[in-house]
This record gives C-alpha cells, structure tokens and sequence, in this order.
C-alpha cells in the first residue's frame, strides 16, 4: 500500500499541556487504521488535527505529498463520523446525506441519484424522509456514514461511532463498516478506546499514551508481540510475572518467580524481569507442569462462566492474582480454595521490554510485584 | 379494603390537585376576559360600534396602525441586536462570556423610567448626540432625535434587548457544537454553516423572544411616554386614557380585543413564517 | 387633569421636605389638607367601623406619619381617617359605584368627571346644610363637588432671552418670531383649548363654551414648535430649567419653582391664566355615610388649614377668607387671590363635564397625529 497522508512531529498543546508530543504517522491509502487509547491518549486530538478542527501547535500534514496543514477543514474533502453522530436534526435523512453535496454545488439530479446509491448502500432504503430523531441508533449512525461517504472523500475519519449503540448492534454494525470499507477502498481512521472494537475491524492499530503513539503494527502482531507493558495490559488481559534474579540461559531468560524457575525466549538489547502469559495459554489443574511447560502455585479463588468460556481468578502464595481462560469443553474446573498448578507451553511465555516510552499505567493495578490480571467488561463479552 | 379506598382517595385528591391550576388559569383569566368581550359590545350600547370605531380609519385606527409599526420596528430591530449579542456571547471565550453577562444583567438592575430619561438626555436636541455632532461640525441643527417616535424605538429596543437574548441564546446554547463542526468537515465554510445549519436549529428560540418582545412592545406606556414628546400614544395608553378618563370602557375593552387578536395573528403568521413546525413534527 | 396636578403637588411637598425647606409638621400639615394620608398609611385603604377613607394621588409611603390624621378630624370626629392613594380618577370611581361596593368616602376629584358621574347618577349631591357654601369662591360650589384648592395653568418662559418685553398673553405664546424657541403644553389638554381661542383673539370673558374648532386649528398652528406635550410636571419643570423650550403651559406651581431653582433665569405670569378647581367628591353608598363624608368636606373649609396646604403646596386656598391669612412672600402662589384672579380665567368645569370626553380624545389624536 502506498502512502497516503504523513503527519510528521505534529504536536499541539492547550496551555502547559501537551495533548500530542511529536507525533509520526504515516496512513497507508485504502487501510483501516485505527487510534486506541485510554481517554486523554491524544487519539481525539489527533484525529482533529487531520479533520482540520485543530491546528497543530508544530509539525506538518501532508496528503500524496502536499502540505495540508493550513488547509481548513471543508476544503480538505475527508469525511467524519461524529460520536453521537452530529446528524443534522432539522433535515431529513436524504437532506443530510445530500447535505455535502448540495454545499458542493452537485444538481439536484445528480444529488438524488447519489444519495439513493448511499441510502442503499447502508441499508436505510424506505427511511429516506425520516427525521434524524424517528431514527433508531443504529439507523442514525448508518445516516452519519451514508453522508460522510457520499461525496466520496479520499479519507474517512470515525471519532467512536459506534461507542452509544448496544453490544450486539455494535458487533453487527462492525461487520457492515468492514463491508463498506472494503467495497469503497477508502482510507478509514478510525478512533475508539475499545479494544475489541480495534483488534476487529484494524489493518493496523496505533496505541495512544500520554499523547504519544507507543506501538503501530497489525492486530496479531499487537497482541502477540507488545513492545511495552502499556500495550500488553491494554489490548486484552494478561498475566505478568516479575522475575527475581533474570539471567540469560540458552538463548532465553529465566528467573525465579514463587519458588519456582519460569523462563521465556530472550528479546534483544537489556534483559528483562518481565514475563507475561495471555490467560488463554493458562492450564490451571493439580498436576505440575510437564517438562516443556512453566507454571507457579496458586489457589482459585472465583471462577466466572462465560458460555463460550470460562474466566478463573486465582491467587499466588504472595496474593498476586492470577487470570485464566478456559475454553468451554475442556476438563471440569477445580474447586475453590483448594491449591492448584497454574501451568503454560513455555513457549508462550514472552518477556516484555522494561524500558519503552511507556510511563506509568494509567489504570491502578492490582499488584506491582509478580502476576497481574486485568480484565474489561468489553474483554469478557 | 382500607388500602383501596385510601388509593381511591389519594386518587381524587390527585386529581383535584391537578385540576386546580387550569381552573384557576381559567377564573383568573378567561372569566375576566370573558367581561372584557362583552363590554366590549355592551357598553354603552349593545352592539359592534366600537369595533367600527376603531376600524373605520379614524383617529382609533391610527393608534393601531402607529402600536403596530413601532412594535413591528422595535422587535425586529431587538430580535436582530439581541440575536448577534446571543451569538457573540454563547460562542464567546470565557472573558467575554463574563462581560457579556455584566452587559446584559446591569439593565435589569435600572428601571426603566431611568433608562427613558438616560436616553432622552443622549437625543434630546440639546442632548449628548447632537452636542457632540455638532461640536465636532458633523451637522449643524439638531438631527431631531429625540422626543419623537425615533427615540422611543431607541429606548424600547435597549429595554427589550436583554431579555430577547435569553431566550435565543439558550437555544443556541443547546445546539450540538460537532453539528456544526460536521457541517464544516462536510464541506460547508463558515458562512454556510451559519445560515443552513446554525440559524435554523436557532429559530425555535427566535420565535420565543419574538413572541416575548411582540407582547412586550405593544404593551409599552412609560418610555413612549418620556421620550415620545407626548405625541407617541400607543394603544396601551389609550386604553388607559378610555378607562380612567374618559371612561369609555367599551372602547377600551374592544382595543384590548383587537390588540389581543392582532397580536396572535402576527404570532401565528410568525410560526408559518420561521417555518417553526419543522421543529414539532 | 387635576388628578395630576393633585400627584404632583404631593412629589413637591416631599421634595421640599427633603430639602428642608419645610418642617415635618408643616409637611404633615399640608398632607393632612390635601386628604394625602395615603403617604402615611400606604396601601389602600377600607373603611371599617368608625373609620372614614379619603382618596387622593397617593406618593411613597413615609411610615413615619402613621397617627397623623386623627390629630386634625379625627381627634374632632372620633373617626380614624385612612387615606387611600391609589387615585380617584373618574374611571375608577364609576368602577367602585358599578361594582356596588364603594369603598372611599371622600375623594379629592376633577369637579368636571364628577359632573358627569353625578349626572348619571354615581354622585352624592354636596349637603350645603353641613357644607357652608360661604366659604368657597363664589362659583365653585358646585351641585356633586366643591372645590377645596386652586391652581393655575400659566405661561413660563426663558427670562434670560425675554426679560426686556416678557410675553404677557398666549398671542405672544403662539408668536414664534418675536419670542424665538421650542414650546411645551399639557398633554391631558385642561387649559389647552382656552389658551388657544385667547391666543386667536377670543376675549378672555367669552371663552365658553369653547370653540373647539377655532381652537384645534389654532393649537395645528403651534404643533410644530412643541418640542413636547408634558405628562408630568417633573418634565415640564425639566424641559424649562434645561433650556429644551423658551415657553410653556405649566402648572403654576411647578412654573414657581422652575424660578427658584433657577434663580430667575426661567419667569412666570398669571397674565391670561387658566385657574381650575379640584374638588371634594362623595361617592353614592360611601361606607361612612354621607354626613361623615361632608363633615369632613366642612373641617377641611378651615381657613389656616387652606393657607398651610398654600405654604407647603403653592395651591391657591378655596376659602376667599384664607387670602387674608397668606404672608407676603407667598402671596405670588396664591393663585385664587382678588388680585392673581383678576389676570386670569377660572375654568368653566361645567363646559368640561359636558365635553371633555370628546375634545380629549381630539385632542390626543391632534397630539398623536
């Protein structure tokens, strides 16, 4: 993919804050990328910059090689899709998906037929004279797309469009916003701070910190690889163990954690005491670990079912909570309180860089020293 | 069974509570009012003369005329301040949000004889407005600004003012900002986004100031009486002058009807005119 | 008309009180004369058992006066005198006896409206067994009022560009050339049409019945040098004293006191005046009774008490005995006097009840149009 529009050292700063430090960005033409990021990461804010809402307090913006930084927002030809839609509400749905046509000066004719092809394209067929607020959520957000799209900008940018709808309509409208991308092979950047939402629909996901981009790559490779303990705790939940003495061995590190020796596969540069496990790769039962697997001693404390899956909480000897998963179908669980083995392949174990531009966790977590587990809601369903 | 008939009771006396607002509404005004009609065609003698009276063309009519165009006048004129004043005071920075409300708020505080004679002491011919343009050989006789209808618009319009901006700008507090920033990413410059987007999701509020300052001006006795040289009399004085003077009360009560009747004219012509239904359905 | 000359006289009164040009006694003296205890009572009032109401123009209350009137009537009658000021304007004394429940007793009136009102059938007639008709200016003891004071309607003009031949008639009111300025005139029009027909050569004993014709073209003639048509005589003392106008019709009064404030550069002439009556009314079916209504109208005939309501006032006693009683320096505001009445016209309120319904409304239209 070639590249479309280069954001290079953009930062912005309201007052003594610096919202953005030195941002570079590079969007692909016809990729779904998407901004993740706890609130206050700096994704909004940057969103707005390419929107042409905000200006940046320094670096440049350019599209196919041109500088559009001073380039104000209805002469840039992107289209938006606002949180809570922002759909006109003395319009009706055909007015406000001809509304960017109609500022464009396009002839009523040529207007109708467009706005027809939109209209079914998002499915709305019948509502056209509806107004905005007759509308069902889902129904809404389709209006805010079908207007967004229907002039065909080079570039889509979606501030969480689908953060008010309920769970199920949401996973339906991503599959549709999926759809349209690719029938439109349009740019999408696409902003949210829900992780499932990101890891559905990205081609690539940048993770928002403190106003800086921490890690830009695909899902998989996010998920798998994180680069820091930010991106590792943000995109899904995750075990961390805090290694006492790591030392290199064969090509891995290894280190004590609760009497027991765990190890992982080195990474490059300095040696690091952290060594994360998904909860997936998690075997919780009453026999030790096997000869290729690691695993420390623990106590289950609740178990959680979740239909296809079913979430165990469980405490080390020092009161570190521990999370796994167990896929449905797999052997009975154990009991409550009674000692258990936590055990993993030990080559899922993978050991997370200490030193990267991630600062402090925003969320608190609930131990510093060994496992830790973070679970969201969003995680769960 | 005793649970039953408390919840009965309660029911009723719910009930009751509920009615006693519009009863009221309806003993404290339409019962009145209801007087008012039939003086209007009892008094002296039973029958229209006194609306012909005052649409025959003669001098009844000519208040009419006069009340209308200066309220007509004077309400355009304040929707049009009190809109841009809205405007510059919802969109503004927190310092000018501040001063704006200072702005608006200290007229409340001077009451309105004050404010007339604080005006008159500014047009009068030998007033602030023409010494200065004179001293500064702009004009050389007096422009005539002041006790005449001229000035009492000036002074109507600068009372009505802060009160149309409440109205107005609390509608326009409530419009969406990424509306308007939508319309803007969607290819609108500012221009267009103020008339097709902004004035219109603005007109409900408009349309209730307009209503307010319609009622208000028609209404208006002290500052036509000061700054009108005595010569502006508007239908709210001559009703009084009917009332208390002359005691013609019939043709006072047939003004009020017709002042009534034209002022929901204009307010229903208004409704159609802002294209207000959009709004309701 | 004279219901405002009756509220303005009560605006003076306090503003020399505050001034301290006169005493509270004196001040208290001069209410109880105009009927004004409205200002001491406040809200309006109702005559209960032993109680008497007496309406007059009302004012700010000074809650420091509360026992004031019993000291004169009162103490006399073993009555308690309220005062009611919410205003005894004709229309809303024909709503008191429409309604059938009157509560005011005495009121201070236009002797024109109650004309009217008696005629239809509203009014007590004045019971000249109680009253002493005596002891008014012969002709104003009228069939429904009798006047209790005097004012005039007067020519003020800027002395300082007039003094050397100061207009002496309203010819030389409505002479603009000679006599260069803006001109103001009542806006409720008493006194406007007489002023008219005398300007157009009318001779001053052959007034009435006005011709209110001659005297509307006449009053056109002058519309475009009036600056304003005054509504109270805080303006027209304020147009006079700022320079606004060269000329007005004022209330001779507020004319008096425009020359004090402004040490003389602003005069006044009884010459062609217009002297009115106010007159004290009862309503029929008063709640203290007729007699107690006209006992009051009797006490209040007292010449020293007319010549305090002068002193503190300006307006002219009722009572031709009272002149007598009137020291020197205020013998100019003593508008009724042989000598003052002699320049002047008295007001025919009998024309006025018969026609000022109509000529008012032409009047205003005139103004307006």
């Amino acid at each position: 993919m070639t590249s479309h529009i280069k954001m290079v050292g953009v930062s912005k700063a309201f007052g003594a804050f610096n919202a953005l430090n030195r941002i570079d960005l590079d969007i692909r033409r016809g990729e779904f990328l998407t901004f993740l990021g706890p609130s206050g990461s700096g994704k909004t804010t940057l969103l707005m910059i390419l929107a042409g809402f905000e200006k940046p307090s320094g670096g440049m913006v350019t599209k196919d090689g041109a500088d559009i930084t001073g380039v104000s927002a209805d002469r840039r030809n992107f289209g938006m899709v606002f949180q809570g839609y922002a759909l006109f509400p003395h319009m009706s749905v055909a007015d406000n998906i001809g509304f960017p046509l109609r500022v464009r000066g396009v002839d009523k004719r040529e207007r109708q037929a467009r706005v027809a092809d939109m209209v079914d394209l998002v499915g709305l067929a019948g509502h056209q004279s509806k107004r905005p607020q007759d509308l069902s959520g889902g129904q809404q957000q389709r209006v805010a797309l079908a207007r967004a799209l229907v002039f065909g900008p080079e570039l889509l940018l979606l501030d969480e469009p689908l953060s008010a709808l309920d769970k199920n309509l949401r996973e339906q409208l991503q599959f549709e916003l999926k759809e349209i991308h690719r029938k439109t092979g349009t740019t999408f950047v696409f902003v949210t701070h829900d992780q499932n939402e990101a890891l559905a629909l990205s081609d690539r996901i940048a993770i928002f910190n403190h106003g800086d981009i921490v890690q830009i790559d695909t899902p998989e490779r996010l998920y798998s690889a994180p680069c820091d303990r930010f991106t590792a705790e943000f995109l899904g939940s995750i075990n961390i163990f805090k290694l006492k003495n790591p030392r290199r061995q064969n090509g891995s590190i290894i280190g004590e954690f609760g009497g027991q020796v765990l190890s992982a596969p080195a990474l490059e540069g300095a040696i690091s005491s952290l060594l994360s496990v998904r909860p997936e790769f998690l075997d919780v039962r009453e026999a030790g670990p096997a000869s290729d697997e690691d695993g420390v001693r623990a106590v289950l404390r609740a178990q959680v079912y979740q239909g296809g899956s079913t979430i165990l909480k469980l405490a080390t000897a020092d009161g570190s909570e521990l999370i796994a998963m167990r896929a449905a179908g797999q052997a009975p669980c154990v009991e409550i309180d009674k000692p258990v083995w936590v055990t993993w392949p030990r080559l899922r174990g993978r050991l997370i860089p200490e030193n990267s531009l991630s600062r402090e966790v925003t969320e608190p977590l609930t131990t510093t020293m060994g496992g830790t587990w973070k679970i969201t809601s969003n995680r769960t369903a | 069974m005793a649970g039953a008939s408390r919840n009965g009771n309660g029911g009723l006396g719910t009930r009751a509570l509920l009615w006693t607002l519009p009863v009221l509404l309806l003993t404290l005004y339409v019962v009145p009012f209801a007087g008012v009609i039939s003086w209007s065609v009892t008094q002296p003698e039973v029958g229209f003369g006194q609306y012909w009276r005052i649409l025959s063309g003669g001098d009844m009519t000519n208040v009419f005329l006069r009340t209308l165009r200066i309220a007509v006048v004077s309400t355009a004129i304040t929707i049009l301040v009190g809109f841009c004043l809205s405007y510059y005071w919802v969109m503004g920075s927190r310092l000018r949000q501040t001063i704006l409300e200072v702005c608006i708020f200290i007229p409340f505080w001077i009451s309105v004889l004050v404010r007339a004679f604080g005006w008159l002491i500014i047009l009068r011919d030998n007033g602030l407005a023409n010494g200065f343009l004179m001293a500064t050989r702009l004009i050389s006789e007096p422009l005539g600004t002041g006790r005449n209808e001229f000035a009492v618009i000036v002074g109507m319009v600068h009372f009505m003012v802060p009160f149309s901006v409440f109205p107005m700008a609390t509608v326009m507090r409530k419009i969406d900002r990424r509306i308007l920033l939508a319309a803007h990413g969607l290819g609108a410059d500012p221009a267009t986004v103020f008339r097709k987007i902004f004035l219109p999701l603005s007109m409900p509020g408009v349309f209730a100031a307009f209503v307010m300052v319609l009622v208000f001006s028609v209404g208006f006795f002290v500052t036509p009486a000061i700054l009108g040289g005595g010569r502006v009399v508007m239908v709210a004085e001559a009703v009084f002058v009917q009332m208390f003077q002359t005691t013609n009360w019939g043709l006072g009560a047939a003004m009020s009807v017709v002042l009534l009747v034209l002022i929901g004219a204009i307010v229903g012509l208004a409704y159609r005119l802002l294209g207000l239904r959009s709004f309701v359905g | 008309m004279e219901n405002h000359f009756k509220q303005d006289c009560l605006i003076l009164l306090k503003d020399r009180l505050t001034q301290g040009s006169i005493d509270r006694r004196t001040f208290l003296t001069g209410l109880v004369a105009l009927g004004a205890l409205s200002a001491i009572n406040g809200g309006p009032a109702k005559a209960a058992g032993g109680d008497l109401v007496v309406t007059n123009w009302g004012g700010d209350a000074v809650p420091a006066f509360k026992s004031a009137f019993t000291d004169g009537f009162g103490a006399s009658s073993g009555l308690n005198v309220k005062i009611d000021g919410s205003g005894s304007t004709k229309g809303a004394m024909k709503a008191q006896f429409d309604s059938g429940t009157v509560r005011w007793d005495v009121c201070d009136a236009d002797p024109g409206s109650t004309k009217s009102l008696g005629d239809a059938g509203m009014i007590e007639k004045v019971d000249y067994a109680i009253v002493d008709k005596g002891k008014v200016e012969e002709g104003f003891a009228y069939e429904y009022s009798i006047a209790n004071y005097f004012f005039s309607y007067v020519i003020a003009y800027d002395a300082s560009k007039f003094a050397g031949d100061p207009p002496k008639s309203w010819a030389d009111f409505w002479d603009v050339k000679k006599y260069p300025g803006k001109r103001t005139m009542y806006k409720w029009m008493a006194g406007s049409l007489e002023a008219a027909l005398m300007a157009d050569g009318v001779p001053m004993d052959k007034l009435y019945p006005l011709d209110m014709d001659r005297a509307f073209a006449k009053l056109e003639e002058l519309k475009p040098h009036i600056v304003s048509y005054w509504d109270s005589g805080a303006e027209s003392q304020q147009l006079l004293r700022d320079g606004e106008v060269s000329m007005g019709l004022v209330w001779h009064t507020r004319a008096n006191l425009v020359e004090t404030d402004t040490n003389g550069a602003v005069s006044w002439t009884y010459a062609q005046g217009i002297m009115a009556p106010s007159g004290w009314t009862v309503i029929k079916g008063n709640p203290a009774g007729k007699d107690a209504a006209m006992k009051f109208i009797a006490y209040c005939q007292d010449p020293a008490r007319q010549v305090v309501l002068l002193e503190t006032l300006g307006s002219g006693p009722a009572n031709p005995a009272a002149h007598a009683l009137v020291p020197a320096k205020s013998k100019r505001l003593d508008c009724s006097s042989p000598e003052n009445r002699a320049l002047q016209v008295a007001m025919d309120m009998d024309w006025y009840a018969a026609n000022s319904n109509k000529a008012l409304e032409r009047y205003l239209a005139m103004v307006a149009g």
